[in-house]
């Protein structure tokens, strides 16, 4: 008896089964396309050829791509519309400055436009400049601490102590809280929330975390988080955890890339990010693929990622619907290309 | 196996003044007499050099003393910030992080005060020092976003004797990630370190 003949046989069978694996999850993938398609907009930042970041209007599937700003002398970075979409705020940066993943809140100045980045103002420096839940405010972090700032006029209104706060400071939907990247005792890179109202603070998760953002529902918050439990220098991986604290729970990882800019579509169904080969969001290079799943089907490992997978067990391998290179990306479901 | 940097070398045995030969032969006995004197000579002005170089900073009891000199004084040590200190870096709390040109930080080291230039009785006996991403040069660590920092120190090393130019509140003058090895110090005062200065080492 011999086996000769069985190996054949077996070679077109595992050819079938991988064929029938990929197109199933270039069916899933499909489906998540369709999907999310016509679900409204993203601006992002992406890097031109010549040097500069412009921002781009997109579909969430990638799709309908044009530029909002083209200027050669001039990057603009991190855009994000309103709580009604009406307008913009982003960041004006002299184009040549590579521009740092988690301290370009700091760099250039703050430009409030319209909801397609016409009209541009530019307001100043206002380091972290970020929308209230009404757009009647700003909030902004630097060493003088947190102001917050009349979006009409650019006067303070109000300012109050930073506690830890050093980094990327955003305010939540409900207008209630902050959230932002802290140092806290002798731990930095902390996600820290605070009371707008008190001041009063606490964590949120410790350890390696940065570039945090609300979910819609200001309960909960999705950051950036590169955990202990790796060898060598690890993989930055996307996170969720209460605003209050207690159990956070990933929802993306992949060996091999680090996982950036996390933002919530408005439904708080889908989640952005960014997928960069090399430690940084991409941002001082030229962008990083770009990612869309559902929060649904967290938590998602990607690439082979034995170690990760050890750790999640029950994790899904998909679907991530992929993006170009981007930056910084922003969901909203108004149509903005609407004259309105 | 790591080798050793100290070369091995060979004794060589000395001739002996006292030779059965010194008595017959007087030119001899005279190199011999001038030899010495020039080795004792030699040995003297070695000893007295070093005893006085490290006299400039070090008491009979081990302290270091400080400097009479216009030890440390270049670029903006004398006027950047509200406060001018030499003092001794106590010791390195562990290492720093990497320098990997992604992430900045600043680290927070403990010194002993020798001098108190400008800032008055506020600065106290011990203080803690924010330096801006340790492991740079310091006239290399200004940047973008720290513009006017600088010095001439080079690496920190413990026993190092710097002249600072800070500045307190540390966080109104910094805003970024702070590793502090003290943090379970209470009440210290902690300041930016704006321009540090090389003074000296510790013998």
């Amino acid at each position: 008896m011999t086996l000769e003949p069985r190996v054949p046989l077996a070679a077109p069978l595992i050819l079938t089964i991988l064929v029938a694996a990929v197109a199933a999850e270039d069916k899933t993938v499909e489906t998540l396309r369709r999907e999310v398609a016509t679900k409204g907009w993203v601006v992002t930042s992406i890097k031109q050829k010549r040097g500069d970041w412009d921002l781009v209007l997109m579909r969430p599937d990638g799709s309908k791509q044009r530029k909002l700003t083209d200027t050669p002398d001039w990057s603009e970075a991190a855009p994000r519309w309103s709580p009604d979409s009406r307008r913009l705020l982003y960041r004006r940066i002299k184009a040549g400055t590579v521009i740092s993943h988690d301290r370009w809140g700091f760099q250039g100045e703050l430009v409030m436009a319209d909801a397609m980045a016409r009209g541009g103002r530019v307001m100043g420096k206002h380091p972290w400049g970020c929308w209230s839940p009404d757009g009647t405010q700003i909030s902004c972090l630097s060493v003088k601490g947190i102001e917050i700032l009349d979006a009409a006029t650019g006067k303070v209104k109000r300012r109050m102590k930073r506690a830890g706060y050093f980094q990327q400071l955003f305010w939540s939907p409900d207008g209630k809280w902050f959230c932002g990247t802290a140092n806290v005792g002798g731990e930095l890179w902390t996600i820290v929330r605070m009371d707008v109202a008190t001041g009063k603070w606490n964590v949120v998760s410790r350890f390696r975390n940065c570039t945090p953002d609300w979910f819609p529902d200001s309960k909960q918050v999705v950051f950036s988080n590169r955990p202990a439990n790796q060898t060598g220098y690890g993989w930055t991986q996307l996170w969720m955890a209460p605003g209050q604290g207690g159990q956070r729970k990933m929802l993306y990882g992949e060996d091999g890339r680090h996982i950036y800019g996390g933002g919530l579509s408005p439904d708080g169904r889908y989640v952005l990010f960014t997928r960069c080969p090399k430690d940084g969001g991409g941002s001082e290079r030229a962008g990083a693929p770009g990612g869309l799943m559902r929060l649904a089907d967290a938590p998602i490992i990607s690439g082979n990622s034995p170690a990760l997978r050890k750790l999640h067990p029950g994790a899904h391998d998909g679907p991530v619907l992929p993006l170009p290179d981007l930056w910084e990306p922003h969901w909203t479901f108004t149509d903005v290309t609407a004259s309105r | 196996m790591s080798e050793s940097t100290t070369p091995e070398t060979t004794p060589v045995e000395a001739p002996s003044p006292t030779g059965p030969e010194s008595g017959r032969n007087g030119s001899t006995a005279a190199r011999w007499v001038l030899l010495t004197v020039v080795v004792v000579v030699a040995i003297a002005v070695t000893v007295a050099t070093g005893i006085r170089s490290g006299s400039s900073r070090n008491r009979p009891d081990g302290t270091v003393e400080v400097p009479s000199g216009p030890a440390g004084i270049q670029g903006q040590v004398t006027t950047a910030g509200r406060f001018e200190v030499t003092a001794k870096l106590i010791e390195l709390p562990g290492a720093f992080l990497p320098d990997d040109g992604l992430y900045n930080y600043a680290f927070v080291l403990k010194y002993e005060v020798l001098h108190v230039h400008r800032g008055g009785d506020h600065v106290g006996k011990v203080i803690h020092v924010a330096h801006y991403n340790p492991r740079k040069a310091r006239s290399k660590v200004g940047d973008e976003f720290y513009p006017d920092l600088g010095g001439t120190v080079d690496r920190f090393r413990a026993g190092d004797v710097h002249r600072l130019a800070m500045e307190e509140p540390w966080d109104e003058h910094y805003i970024g990630p702070l590793v502090d090895r003290y943090h379970e110090t209470t009440g210290k005062r902690l300041y930016w370190a704006i321009w540090s200065n090389s003074a000296g080492k510790e013998r």
